[in-house]
């Protein structure tokens, strides 16, 4: 579903991802970790098509997000780290922009179900200037949902979240997936990863030290043993060797 | 085609402001807000009408101002193009707010349909502002709608030029942008300076409108002028007949422009991502820091600017150090600003005195007084106070009255030397005056003391952070205004108890030295009660209180 063939990105002379080859299947919640200027963000940028590859290739539901952006952009949908909202609009209404820009007919219904699993039902005429931090994200979110997307990217989605919140976030993320979207996950915190995704991958300095299952992380490192936690795992590959991890 | 969703958020958006405005009326504060608005604007109309028609009773100045009316607005016309051709990147044209950023970047809307949603809503932006325009200048109502599309053609062309310019930066190699930029910059240099050569060469006074002859007296000027004169004879026209011709051609110019944009189709999303970027980091530092913080440069190399560490002095010395440390490190453009306002009063003072006659002397330094005075204003008035420091600064193990005498002192010291020098080069000029000007510099310390102390306390009394401003919510202008009010009805008070104990001395015995003792006297008592009022608003202060304005 998510597909990134070969993916490099430079900025002059400084190189923020070379090389970058991975794939997210449908149904697959793939978690990107890496320290501060791993290349996570430019990554997933690039595969909303907000900034071009330097070379390489980036597919979203089979459509190459440079040749064909619109249609890759419409099976997509990225929700930042910080969300960013159009001040003067009210949640409702930036749920009813969104269905406009997506082409949704008929999103009445599923607006309010997401309201309602959002419990942003009384805030639906607050205009977004009132909202709180962890509400704005809620409303990014709702947005990012309503047109159903084969993909979606998640970068830092936690932050500002409360805790019922953050319980909300991780069951629809659960529930997507397992409705067979291809979900992608970016954080620092390990545990969320730990406790979501299906698949990691680590970046460090625009490399890839590893993909795969957490299953086979763990069993790559054998110097960590069987008990080791993601955090074990992630220090070891990030501060030993960068390319085989152990 | 027009995305229709660019359609729905554009009549959203407009649909929110308009629900802003609702919500601002509905409460007493909002209407007292919106009447201060609408007084200035009346305020601001009414005087350009009656200066209008006070000048048009003086013919001499009438004919002066009419020749300077078609030439100025041509010489900015051409310094802003020359500008933006050698030195714009464009940023400003290819931004976009952060909320269209992550709704409208992902989303699956084409590059182009993009660019029209851009041009399009700055299209209603230069129109509004064309509309106001109109309102202030024009002399006509017949001519009114003819002068507002004028003007709006002319800031389309404005914000097309700087487009592709943008545009051309992005698809052009980076080598070949440079050397295009290089050969234009040479053409339009050896121009100018062969204009200036002929206009200083032709000029004997320093009048704008002796200045106005002289360009058209040269022929170089005139030919770099020449295709901007369409643009003003197009807003200057009094009739449709002499309208039609120039406003078809700047329509012309500003549609050969935007064919150009959408041909060089590189509205990039990555490049007006970093321009946005850079453009909300810079609004951002204005609002937190103030105007003079929006173009701070972001990297280390600005490590290398420092001042000596000052004495402690109860604690004076480190607050001083620390600001003056970040202005020259953050706010170099203050001083160049402080550099042309002196270099501007200077030509003030020049062209005022060299007229002759018994009172040019006198008038030449009232006029450079005033100047420096207006400067002081200018700069305390363009100062963000910080909201975020004074919870620091209270954090500080220094008594209060140190914090905040070191708040303003770097600031007025400054502005005193500078302007103590001006002063000694008026008396330097004007021996005649010389006594009068030397013995002003003792006043400028406590002067500048009282603008600082006056501005600080209405901060620390009614704490206000720079918000953005969302269409429809007048309340940030209303209240800003009336806060200016509030500063300016205080100094005005403060500097008229200064000027009447000094009038006996000054007029009854003409006396400089009892003229300015008793300024001075008064001036330290008024100091002393800024800084007790100071220090009590600044023990009171509470953060939480501050309003968005």
């Amino acid at each position: 579903m998510i597909r990134v063939d070969n993916y490099e990105k430079t900025y002059r002379t400084t190189v923020a991802v070379r090389g970058l080859s991975f794939e997210v299947a449908s149904g697959a919640v793939l978690g990107v970790v890496g320290p501060n200027g791993a290349g996570k963000t430019t990554t997933m940028r690039a595969l909303a098509g907000i900034i071009p590859p330097s070379s390489g290739r980036l597919s979203i539901a089979g459509f190459d997000v440079v040749q064909d952006p619109i249609a890759a952009k419409g099976e997509l949908a990225f929700i930042p780290d910080e969300p960013q909202l159009f001040d003067v609009l009210t949640v409702w209404e930036h749920l009813e922009f969104t269905a406009s820009v997506y082409r949704i007919a008929d999103y009445t219904a599923e607006a309010n179900r997401l309201l309602e699993q959002f419990e942003l039902n009384d805030k639906r005429d607050t205009i977004a200037q009132e909202l709180s931090r962890g509400m704005r994200q809620k409303v990014a979110i709702c947005c990012g949902y309503l047109h159903q997307p084969r993909a979606i990217i998640f970068d830092e989605p936690l932050t500002g979240l409360d805790p019922r919140g953050i319980r909300t976030l991780k069951a629809s993320i659960k529930e997507r997936a397992a409705s067979g979207a291809a979900v992608m996950v970016s954080s620092h915190l390990l545990d969320l990863i730990d406790d979501l995704c299906s698949h990691l991958l680590i970046l460090h300095k625009g490399k890839c030290l590893f993909q795969g299952t957490i299953a086979e992380a763990k069993s790559h490192l054998q110097s960590v043993g069987p008990d080791a936690t993601l955090e074990d795992i992630f220090f070891r590959y990030t501060e030993t060797s960068p390319t085989t991890g152990d | 085609m027009f995305h229709p969703a660019l359609w729905m958020l554009m009549r959203l958006q407009w649909r929110g402001g308009l629900r802003q405005f609702r919500k601002s009326v509905m409460s007493t504060r909002g209407i007292i807000h919106l009447g201060f608005v609408v007084a200035m604007m009346a305020y601001g109309i009414a005087s350009m009408y009656f200066a209008g028609k006070a000048i048009s009773l003086a013919p001499q100045i009438s004919d002066s101002l009419g020749q300077l009316q078609n030439d100025l607005p041509a010489v900015a016309l051409f310094l802003f193009t020359a500008y933006v051709l050698l030195f714009s990147t464009g940023d400003a044209t290819v931004c976009f707010t952060p909320g269209e950023i992550a709704f409208l970047f992902p989303a699956p809307v084409s590059r182009k349909q993009l660019l029209s949603y851009k041009l399009l809503k700055s299209l209603f932006g230069v129109f509004g502002f064309s509309a106001m325009m109109t309102l202030f200048t024009s002399r006509s109502i017949g001519m009114a709608l003819p002068r507002m599309l004028s003007i709006a053609m002319t800031l389309s062309f404005l914000q097309l030029l700087t487009m592709n310019v943008a545009f051309a930066r992005q698809v052009m190699q980076a080598k070949i942008h440079q050397s295009i930029r290089i050969v234009l910059g040479a053409v339009i240099g050896i121009g100018l300076l062969l204009a200036v050569a002929q206009i200083l060469a032709t000029t004997t006074t320093l009048d704008l409108a002796d200045y106005a002859k002289a360009i058209q007296r040269s022929p170089v000027a005139l030919w770099l002028l020449w295709p901007f004169r369409i643009f003003v004879q197009a807003f200057n026209a009094e009739r449709l007949l002499t309208y039609l011709p120039s406003a078809s051609i700047v329509l012309f110019i500003d549609i050969c422009l935007l064919t150009l944009a959408y041909r060089l189709d590189a509205l990039s999303l990555e490049a007006a991502l970093a321009s946005s970027e850079k453009m909300a980091a810079r609004m951002k530092n204005m609002q937190a820091k103030g105007v003079w913080h929006t173009f701070a440069s972001a990297d280390s190399s600005i490590a290398g600017r420092r001042i000596p560490q000052l004495p402690f002095l109860a604690g004076i010395g480190p607050v001083v150090w620390q600001q003056m440390t970040t202005t020259f490190r953050s706010s170099s453009k203050l001083l160049v600003v402080i550099a042309g306002a002196v270099s501007i009063a200077a030509w003030i003072v020049y062209a005022v005195s060299h007229k002759g006659g018994a009172s040019s002397h006198m008038n030449g330094s009232i006029a450079g007084v005033a100047a420096m005075g207006y400067m002081s204003f200018l700069i305390c008035l363009t100062m963000q106070n910080e909201i975020e420091r004074v919870g620091f600064l209270k954090s500080l193990p220094i008594a209060t009255i140190s914090i905040v005498i070191g708040e303003l002192l770097g600031f007025v010291v400054l502005l005193s030397f500078v302007q103590s020098l001006f002063f000694a080069g008026l008396a330097w000029c004007f021996p005649a005056l010389a006594i009068w000007l030397l013995s002003a510099i003792v006043l400028l310390l406590p002067v500048n003391f009282v603008l600082f102390a006056v501005d600080k306390v209405v901060f620390y009394v009614y704490p206000t952070r720079l918000a953005k401003g969302a269409p429809g919510d007048f309340q940030k202008s209303g209240k800003q205004m009336i806060f200016m009010m509030m500063k300016l009805l205080m100094l005005g008070a403060a500097i008229s108890v200064v000027a009447i104990s000094a009038l006996p001395g000054a007029l009854i015995l003409q006396s400089p030295l009892v003229a300015i003792a008793s300024a001075v006297i008064v001036l330290v008592i008024e100091c002393s009660v800024l800084a007790l009022l100071l220090v009590l608003a600044f023990d009171r202060f509470d953060s939480g209180t501050a309003t968005a304005s």
